[in-house]
């Protein structure tokens, strides 16, 4: 059964009740909400996953939910809460669908230590090669990650690089892909027929804004991918879409930046990301316009070591 | 006087990636960091790990001339004692008696 099977009061009563239950590629979470918000992203984004049975084990347990102040009624706020500790301030209550996704985040970053971690994009081309797209935050990668998979690749993650330290396997996990500021117009131009969500005005981020992941991405969400490249990207108004080879020591020092456990996993953490920019093409790519982007990132080579 | 001889503190301590263009990496066991090396450094540390007993600087020299087309000795010398002093200050390696 997925979540888009029931309706809409039926979801916002598990909700407010005993839980929706939800399979989230590996992760198992069980989300209380008695914000509406919440339910409106949750319909919008996540309809095409699975729901799980109450019963089911849960990796999280998320609430979102008013705080036990007067905010709760001036001035209204919601707080994320995980095994029923708050690790954020409360925010504003319309920003309530960010919270969840924000806090989805750190629940995996702080937690799914199986994998190596790294904070990137990681899509697919049609021929199976995957790229690991890793910047920090405001480089451009969630606008050129979805500005790929609207044009076909497969999205294993906005935000996310689940990489096997040993297999080197990168494990999808296809949520919602967070737009910011001006990229949510340049994706709306770019792709009028991508779903997006409601935009959250002056957030810590700025404007934020949800795409939702593409069904079939979501229902491939268990076939693991093998990177084939690794691009650091970076948006720059007015440069020509530039693929530049870049060295791969280097390449793997900034995945190590750019990871969340990489330290965690000591020599085994050293021997994956080795592993992974001996085996990929490696790059440093500014770009300014996103369709030319993503006619180089179509055109790249296979193979390339 | 014999010239200083010079063997890796602990060879087992280092883990290399391959030799990429440039440059490899060398992850620290010990410390579990990870540094960059030149193609230099990375070829004496492969040098002093494969040798038998600790090596001197023109020993090391010769070890790596084979590796280098066109090199100019007297530069190539001073570079590896260069290393040599580099890698002592860092602890990596260390003077034996000769």
């Amino acid at each position: 059964m997925k979540l888009s099977d029931l309706s809409e009061s039926s979801l916002r009563d598990r909700l407010a009740g005993e839980g929706l239950t939800l399979r989230i590629a590996p992760v198992a979470a069980r989300i209380r909400s008695e914000v509406p918000a919440v339910a409106e992203g949750l319909r919008l984004h996540y309809a095409d996953y699975e729901l799980l049975d109450g019963e089911a084990f849960c990796d999280f347990h998320i609430r979102i939910s008013p705080p036990a102040n007067l905010r709760r009624w001036f001035r209204r706020q919601v707080r994320f809460l995980h095994d029923g500790i708050s690790p954020f301030e409360p925010m504003p209550w319309e920003h309530a669908f960010p919270v969840f996704e924000w806090g989805l985040n750190w629940c995996m970053a702080n937690h799914f230590h199986q994998y190596l971690m790294i904070h990137a994009a990681v899509i697919e081309r049609a021929d199976g090669r995957a790229a690991i797209l890793a910047a920090p935050p405001g480089s451009g990668k969630s606008t050129l990650c979805a500005g790929l998979v609207a044009r076909g690749w497969r999205l294993l993650s906005d935000e996310l690089a689940l990489i096997d330290p040993r297999a080197l396997t990168l494990t999808p996990i296809p949520r919602p892909i967070s737009l910011k500021n001006e990229s949510i117009e340049v994706i709306r131009r770019f792709a009028p027929a991508a779903v997006l969500g409601s935009v959250s005005h002056d957030t810590h981020k700025g404007a934020v804004a949800h795409i939702k992941p593409p069904r079939e991405s979501v229902r491939r969400a268990a076939e693991k991918a093998r990177a084939a490249w690794i691009v650091f990207p970076r948006y720059q108004a007015g440069a020509p879409a530039e693929p530049k080879p870049f060295l791969k020591a280097r390449t793997v020092l900034r995945l190590a930046e750019n990871a969340f456990n990489y330290a965690a996993f000591g020599e085994t953490g050293f021997r994956a990301l080795v592993g992974l920019a001996d085996a990929c093409g490696c790059y440093e790519f500014s770009y300014g316009d996103l369709g030319e982007a993503v006619r180089v990132f179509d055109a790249l080579p296979a193979g390339e070591r | 006087m014999a010239a200083d001889r010079y063997r890796l503190v602990d060879p087992d301590r280092w883990v290399l990636s391959p030799q990429w263009t440039d440059e490899s990496l060398a992850y620290d066991r010990a410390s579990a960091d990870t540094h960059v090396l030149s193609p230099i450094a990375r070829d004496i540390i492969e040098a002093l790990r494969s040798a038998e007993r600790a090596s001197s600087a023109q020993e090391l020299v010769q070890a790596l001339a084979a590796n280098v087309e066109d090199h100019d000795p007297v530069a190539l010398h001073a570079a590896v004692e260069a290393m040599l002093l580099e890698f002592v200050r860092l602890g990596l390696a260390e003077r034996t008696n000769p």
